[in-house]
């Protein structure tokens, strides 16, 4: 091995272990050893002995977007950004549960959600309240049997003044719950 | 001295391996198919060429705008030739004496 020189190997590289891989050409196959090394394939996955892919812990990043059958609550997607993240996450194969306050959104975006071949149901739950919120999530893993994902996306940011004439420490209160 | 193998060699792998080099470990870098990865060999940056190609085409087709005359007014497309020469001195195959 020369100094200054990057020596270059042709091949495909498996550990053997922490400290050794074994580099595959076609029939030839070259062991290395050495103190470090750095994993720079890309989206080609290198597999490590310690931590194999069992597809729920360590995964490749083709199985990172395999969620098929999985069950997600995005709250408040009758519409608008929370809409948005229902339907792109139904079209990566997750049902949805649609949560908004405004339940006729909420069922509208379930239809819609529907039509590209994914269950969804409309669940209508105010967020800033704890009872509401245990209440869905026990409705839907009953319905559904399970729950997989859940995002909060629902928010609320009227009036950032908090001045008796403007709602006061209520209106402050009501923006932390939601939040 | 440190010996460290990195495993890639596409942008990633490449500034790794030189970055590991200058500081003075031993590197050995283990790569598949191109050296240089994807964007370089069979993506951006070939695509890139192909679009000027076809720029160069239709601004040829279009030269008598530009004042100038074609007399035999043919555009020929010859991929081999000094095109394969000046492809053949940049490809990956002369990359690993640029970087070292």
């Amino acid at each position: 091995m020369k100094k200054n020189k990057i020596t270059v190997k042709k091949g495909s590289a498996s550990f053997l272990n922490s400290h050794m891989i074994v580099v595959q050409n076609g029939s030839e196959k070259e062991t290395i050893q050495a103190d470090k090394f750095i994993i720079a394939s890309g989206s080609e996955p290198v597999q490590l002995p310690f931590a194999p892919f069992d597809g729920e812990w360590v995964v490749i990043t083709k199985g990172m977007k395999c969620h098929d059958g999985k069950i997600a609550i995005v709250t408040g997607s009758g519409r608008g950004i929370g809409k948005a993240i229902a339907l792109r996450l139904a079209h990566d194969g997750i049902n949805i549960v649609i949560n908004d306050i405004n339940e006729e959104a909420a069922q509208e975006t379930a239809k819609e959600i529907e039509s590209i071949r994914r269950k969804s149901m409309a669940e209508k739950a105010d967020v800033s309240n704890r009872e509401d919120v245990f209440s869905m999530v026990k409705q839907v893993v009953d319905h559904l049997g399970q729950l997989d994902i859940m995002i909060s996306n629902a928010g609320r940011c009227r009036q950032l003044c908090f001045l008796p004439r403007f709602g006061g420490l209520k209106l402050y209160d009501r923006i932390i719950c939601f939040d | 001295m440190t010996h460290i193998v990195v495993i890639g060699g596409g942008p990633a792998g490449y500034i790794a391996a030189i970055a590991a080099i200058q500081n003075g470990s031993q590197v050995t870098l283990v790569e598949e198919k191109y050296l240089g990865g994807t964007c370089l060999n069979v993506s951006c940056i070939p695509t890139k060429a192909l679009l000027q190609s076809a720029e160069i085409v239709e601004k040829v087709k279009n030269a008598l705008t530009f004042g100038i005359e074609l007399p035999d007014g043919k555009t020929v497309i010859n991929w081999g030739g000094e095109y394969r020469k000046e492809k053949d001195k940049s490809s990956s195959s002369s990359w690993a004496e640029l970087v070292t």
